[in-house]
């Protein structure tokens, strides 16, 4: 033991958290930090299912992946595009369209499509520097763009082909004048769409050997809004997006995995059967046993497994945490994190600088570090009343609390604050509100009882 | 509801996330208060101003571009200092809530939501959003993806509270203040109370209610110290004797509530800060009078509470001042012992915060310069010497931003010209208030008031003997 005098190890582990960049397994820097199987239940992960489907699918298909945020769903991606990759056999794409589209509008089909192509196109220049015979496929993009019966006069004059997909991505004017271009020739221009996109498959197999499968990872569309004064736009035109005009998703190329939001499934309940798959979920790690669900609210039971999944996730990133902040501390953290990551990091961090204000003697000796930072962590969750009653609903029904659709938008907006995360228990979801509300929604329990009974 | 925390208590930690920052860091600062959002973000200025630059400071004037006008001030700071992990702070408190202000508050947060890719790889250094305290509920609908990216949130303490906390006053008031207005022109800090100012006269005119009247009393109050700040004497006594003769109004139609009390105490500090300012001495004296008798009788009708403890303690630092400019040097002594023996007080009660060790040290300090003017250098050097201890602790705690280093080069400069100190004490302090000096200079070469501590300081270290320093 000894006496805090200066912190760099403190800081250092501080640093070592950083939960806003996702794992790259690609990179050996960041395989190391990757902890094996936080999210399976069983030892089977979603996201090894997910792989599994498009390894033994016959023909390229459309696969959906959803997850919360905090979870860790673009880490899980990449992970997968790695193990693709290392197993031989696939080029895949990932690309984070959050740089692509303002995920923020009421998101069109149109524009997905093209953003979709445009980032094909980007990556496979990049990686495969282009067809020597046909030159680089974003100007290529381009030219079937304006092959098209589509009046992009306008726009060629304005920024030619050799910026297109560069304009596409960070201009969001121009996206929008593709996008009213697009849309008054929907059906030729998707048929156009899906050709340009199969000679580029083409293009990759000549190089890399006819069985390759091109996979097409879309990253952050979970993210698309669904809040502010659009909300109900933006609704509609996910509908339309994935639902009436799903079939202009469907690549027949190439294997494209859309990262939807968590709410599509309520919105669109056939989408897993419109697909043909269902909508591959990742849940919040599992630090809570599964309760009996048909028992309402109970206390939540630590679950080891997961406890020890979360430590990992931050001893892998400082090895001597626990010189710093004793294990028992850190379980109490994760449990109290109930599974995200994002805000088990948070909470260390905030116990890492609580530590170099009050210079504790050091590894620390009790629990008056964590307990302001869990305070900390509760203060960020101020609620009104009614979000009380429907989280109390949430805590003894197990599931999401949605009464009518009508109520969506709130339902979606307690998850998006990660006040309701969701499990997995190898036969289904349960849902369990934040662990550091428990207190606080306590009284409205008899209430939420008595309604479902 | 979270705990509000002065801006001291808050800097404290907020300070580590930003210094440890290696890209985007994202910190929220909660505040109804313009005085204690400036009082924080005067420590982020000082602390980086003497580090790297200055923050910069975004608030946006006009909300129909508050949106625009944000990004584009963003983008300037991201090419402003490349590579460099200079702050930027934006300012969405400084318009009293209505519905077009609330919506560019909502515009804003969406457009940072959306930017949120560019915040990270490409903005890349530390942003401090300062918003209203009713938008603690509202940033996460409004901007989820942001909100997840937090690493620290915090509401500061209500404004008629902790305004008249003496170490805040100090700062406010204290001879960094000027630093602040190198943020932008001293017009861009009064033009917004003065908004606030009309907007309160106006709500007072359409409901002639106490509440309202209140309010009006308690925005010409703001007003009054920002004038002050901007070097406007004349002006913030104006504003501080109307605030004053609401408040005389509110006794005779309210009668002595311990609330109408206080808020009439404030009134009289602030009347007496404008005047002391104007170089009208007596006036002054009998405004802190008045208030420190009203606090008295405060602590007769509520007990020993610490705010009632602190109000007094200012109240007396106050007197003590005007009478030693007065001459009467003993009755300054009384008055520095008894507020000394309050600060002590609330050490005790409260434990030791950087407000509480301040406030303290800064008495010690006048009770010190008091002793010495009274012949009794022992006790002067023990004050002296106390006080050091506490402003080393100050520095620690805090990290070297300029109001900290000077606070201690203050001290080492008491401990320069203290009589009954040894030689070598006396030359080690003289040098290295000398050295602390001439790094503050180096940071700040554009600050007058600087060079010319710099100057006494280098005449006290060529002889600690004789030299005279001054200041708390």
């Amino acid at each position: 033991m000894s006496t805090m005098t200066s912190s760099p190890s403190i800081k250092s582990l501080y640093q070592a958290l950083d939960f806003e960049r996702e794992l790259d397994l690609d990179d050996p820097a960041d395989r190391h930090l990757y902890v094996a199987g936080l999210h399976a239940e069983d030892g089977l992960s979603p996201v090894d299912e997910l792989r599994a489907n498009i390894e033994m699918a016959a023909r390229p298909g459309t696969w959906l992946f959803t997850g919360h945020r905090g979870v860790g769903k673009s880490t899980e991606l990449r992970r997968m595009a790695h193990e693709l990759r290392a197993a031989g056999g696939f080029y895949v794409v990932v690309a984070d369209m959050e740089k692509r589209i303002n995920l923020a509008e009421p998101v069109k089909t149109e524009t997905l499509l093209v953003s979709l192509a445009a980032t094909l196109a980007d990556q496979v220049d990049h990686d495969l520097g282009g067809n020597r015979a046909k030159g680089h496929y974003a100007g290529r993009l381009w030219e079937w763009l304006t092959r098209t019966e589509i009046n992009l006069t306008v726009l060629e004059v304005k920024f030619g082909e050799s910026g297109f997909t560069a304009q596409l991505r960070e201009n969001p004017s121009f996206r929008a004048e593709v996008q009213r271009a697009l849309e008054a020739s929907r059906g030729t221009w998707f048929e156009q769409v899906k050709s340009f996109i199969k000679e580029v498959a083409d293009d990759v197999r000549l190089q890399r050997g006819a069985a390759t499968q091109v996979v097409l990872v879309l990253d952050s569309l979970e993210r698309l809004r669904v809040s502010g004064t659009n909300a109900q736009a933006c609704y509609e035109a996910i509908v339309q997006t994935f639902d009436v005009n799903g079939q202009f998703l469907k690549l027949d190329h190439v294997h494209a995995v859309y990262s939807v939001p968590p709410f599509l499934p309520f919105l669109v309940p056939r989408i897993g059967g419109y697909f043909g798959v269902e909508v591959c979920k990742l849940p919040h790690v599992k630090v809570f046993s599964t309760p009996d669900l048909s028992q309402g609210a109970q206390d939540v039971m630590p679950n080891p497994v997961g406890i020890n999944g979360m430590v990992q996730s931050a001893s892998k990133r400082y090895p001597p945490i626990e010189e710093l902040i004793p294990r028992p501390m850190l379980d109490r953290l994760a449990l109290a994190s109930s599974g995200s990551v994002r805000d088990f990091f948070r909470l260390v961090k905030s116990v890492c600088t609580k530590a170099q204000v009050k210079q504790p003697v050091l590894p620390l000796q009790d629990d008056s570090l964590p307990l302001l930072a869990e305070q900390a962590l509760r203060d960020e969750m101020p609620l009104a009343d009614e979000d009380l009653k429907r989280l109390a609903r949430v805590r003894v029904s197990h599931g999401v609390a949605l009464d009518t659709m009508d109520n969506l938008h709130k339902v979606a907006r307690l998850f998006d604050g990660g006040l309701i995360l969701s499990y997995r228990n190898g036969v289904g979801d349960w849902c369990e509100v934040q662990l550091l509300l428990h207190d606080q929604i306590a009284p409205f329990l008899p209430e939420a009882a008595a309604a479902r009974v | 509801m979270s705990i509000a925390l002065s801006p001291d208590d808050a800097w404290r930690e907020m300070r580590l996330h930003i210094e440890w920052a290696t890209g985007f860091t994202l910190c929220f600062v909660f505040s109804d208060s313009p005085a204690l959002s400036r009082a924080l973000l005067q420590r982020l200025d000082d602390a980086w101003r003497f580090r790297t630059a200055p923050v910069t400071v975004i608030e946006p004037s006009d909300p129909a571009t508050a949106a625009v006008d944000m990004f584009e001030g963003l983008v300037q700071h991201q090419q402003r200092l490349p590579g460099v992990l200079v702050p930027a702070w934006l300012q969405l408190t400084t318009h009293a809530p209505d519905v077009a202000w609330d919506q560019a508050r909502s515009e804003c947060l969406g457009r940072l939501n959306e930017g949120r890719a560019w915040l990270v790889s490409d903005l890349a250094r530390p942003l401090v959003v300062c918003l209203p305290i009713a938008w603690q509920a509202q940033v996460a609908p409004a901007a989820p993806d942001l909100w997840h990216l937090r690493v620290f949130t915090v509401t500061l303490a209500a404004s008629e509270v902790a305004d008249k906390v003496p170490g805040l006053d100090a700062v406010v008031g204290g001879p960094d203040a000027s630093s602040l207005s190198l943020l932008g022109s001293p017009q861009r800090i009064v033009a917004p109370h003065r908004w606030l100012v009309e907007e309160a006269r106006n709500a007072w005119a359409s409901r002639p209610e106490a509440s309202q009247q209140r309010g009006l009393a308690a925005a010409l109050g703001d007003l009054s110290a920002a004038q002050l700040d901007a070097g406007d004497p004349e002006g913030a006594c104006a504003s501080a004797r109307e605030s004053l003769a609401l408040r005389r109004q509110l006794r005779e139609a309210l009668g002595e509530s311990p609330q109408v009390l206080r808020d009439l105490s404030i009134s009289l500090n602030n009347v007496g800060a404008a005047e002391a300012q104007a170089g009208r001495g007596e006036a002054a004296l009998a405004a802190y009078r008045e208030s420190l008798a009203l606090r008295r009788q405060l602590r007769e009708a509520l007990g020993e509470s610490p705010q009632v403890l602190r109000d007094l303690s200012v109240s007396l630092d106050n007197v003590g001042a005007a009478e030693a400019q007065a001459g009467r040097d003993e009755a300054a002594l009384a008055a520095y012992r008894e507020s000394l023996a309050l600060s002590r007080q609330l050490r005790e009660a409260l434990g030791e915060s950087p407000q509480v060790l301040r406030d303290l040290s800064v008495s010690l300090n006048k009770v010190g310069a008091a002793e010495a003017q009274a012949g009794r250098g022992e006790a002067a050097l023990a004050a002296y010497r106390e006080s050091l201890a506490l402003r080393r602790q100050l520095r620690e705690a805090l990290g070297e931003s300029p109001q900290v280093l000077d606070d201690l080069a203050v001290s080492l400069e008491r401990m320069a010209v203290a009589d009954d100190a040894d030689m070598v004490t006396r030359q080690a302090a003289a040098s290295e208030a000398v050295a602390i000096r001439e790094r503050l200079v180096a940071a700040m070469p554009d600050s007058p008031w600087h060079a010319e501590r710099l100057a006494v300081a280098r005449s006290v270290a060529a002889a600690p003997s004789g030299g005279a320093a001054d200041g708390q």
